[in-house]
């Protein structure tokens, strides 16, 4: 038994591809009465795909030695060694076509902004980048000036939107492209 | 009379599209109502075209009812939160006459023993009904805010000025329609009157120069 029952259940849902809020007659028209409720969801096309200017699929994620903005993570010697600086990881074809090699430079652009990180080549699916969230723009953990300004913030490409219903920002797919710093 | 329900029904559901156009750019810092917008103007397109087989079979008259209701609503300036508001309350409007079209004409295809037409008549009717669930949801998400909180016009007003690029990306009519609210004359009387101003401007000076010769 689920706590769906229409005079229990602590609230009555959304319309998953609209955002709007399932009213209490809709809900009890249909009343669950202790059954799971499964909703079907047409399939929406992201707002933006990778096209001739922007050829990229853009991911960014977590890498195991940071948590968030490594506001502590960023303060132990160990973890920092491990990953001092961003980095966008490149497959190894695509990083041979666009002359990039392990380490250089490179500059990822989106509509929206731009970054300049290591690049680190791996086994990543063609056509994807995948850069980590960690990195803001003020360096620290390097000795330099707190105040210092650097471009390797991810979400600084990334899609300003997020799902109707539960708010999770579209961080994980936008479409950029790369070149040599 | 089923003809000149679909020719109404087309026309409203057209208005409707190029009302949320128009939203979806007067209010394009409101990142959720761009992308919402956006989609729902192209359920309402997919709408216009889900009447063609009905329209190769009973015809369509001519109707401008949809649009002389888009016309009287969604006047003024409609700033910030309160002009969201505002929007919202009047795409509820339209969006119900949109509806009632369909309901209308889904008991006509009953009658009628139009299966295919009423298919579609009720499944472009469910989804219209989805479009004015997620209204209701943003009136009484915004209508706090907006109702009870002061205003602050002047970041309003610059938050208002649309992009160049946004501009250029949306639909034809909705942005001829935002041109006309930001300039009070239609662009091409306002060319008539610019190319006019220069023409006067020129002979004036030709004038001074003969006078000074």
């Amino acid at each position: 038994m689920f706590n769906t029952a229409a005079d229990f259940c602590e609230l009555y849902g959304h319309d998953l591809v609209t955002g709007a809020e399932i009213s209490p007659q809709q809900y009890r028209a249909r009343d669950p009465k202790g059954r799971a409720v499964i909703k079907p969801a047409d399939y929406v096309p992201p707002p933006e795909e990778p096209d001739a200017a922007y050829p990229f699929w853009l991911t960014t994620g977590r890498l195991v030695y940071h948590w968030h903005s490594r506001t502590k993570t960023g303060r132990v010697p160990a973890l920092q060694e491990a990953a001092p600086v961003a980095v966008a990881e490149i497959n190894h074809d695509d990083a041979k076509r666009l002359g990039v090699g392990e380490g250089e430079l490179v500059r990822v652009r989106s509509r929206r902004g731009m970054v300049e990180v290591r690049a680190r080549l791996t086994d990543i699916a063609p056509g994807h980048v995948f850069i980590p969230f960690h990195y803001g723009r003020a360096r620290f953990g390097h000795g330099e000036h707190p105040a210092a300004v650097e471009p390797t913030a991810a979400n600084e490409l990334t899609l300003t939107d997020w799902d109707p219903v539960s708010k999770q920002p579209q961080f994980k797919f936008a479409a950029v492209c790369i070149e040599k710093a | 009379m089923i003809a000149r329900y679909i020719g109404l029904l087309a026309n409203a559901e057209r208005a409707l599209a190029d009302a949320l156009s128009l939203i979806g750019l007067r209010h394009a810092v409101e990142p959720d109502i761009r992308r919402a917008a956006k989609t729902y103007a192209a359920w309402c397109r997919a709408h216009v075209d889900a009447l063609d087989p009905a329209i190769a079979r009973y015809g369509a008259s001519r109707s401008t009812d949809g649009e002389r209701l888009r016309r009287a609503l969604f006047r003024g300036p409609r700033l910030g939160g309160f002009g969201l508001l505002r929007d919202l309350h009047d795409l509820v409007t339209l969006a119900t006459a949109v509806r009632e079209g369909w309901t209308a004409l889904h008991q006509a295809a009953r009658e009628s023993h139009d299966h295919e037409l009423a298919v579609r008549c009720r499944a472009c009717g469910e989804q219209t009904t989805r479009l004015i669930a997620w209204l209701d949801t943003k009136v009484r998400h915004s209508a706090p805010q907006a109702l009870t909180v002061p205003a602050d016009t002047p970041t309003e007003l610059r938050a208002s000025v649309p992009s160049l690029a946004q501009l250029s990306a949306a639909a034809g009519p909705a942005a001829r329609a935002m041109l006309r609210r930001l300039v009070p004359v239609r662009p091409r009387a306002l060319a008539v009157a610019v190319a006019l101003a220069l023409g006067v401007a020129v002979a004036r000076r030709a004038g001074a120069s003969r006078a000074a010769r």
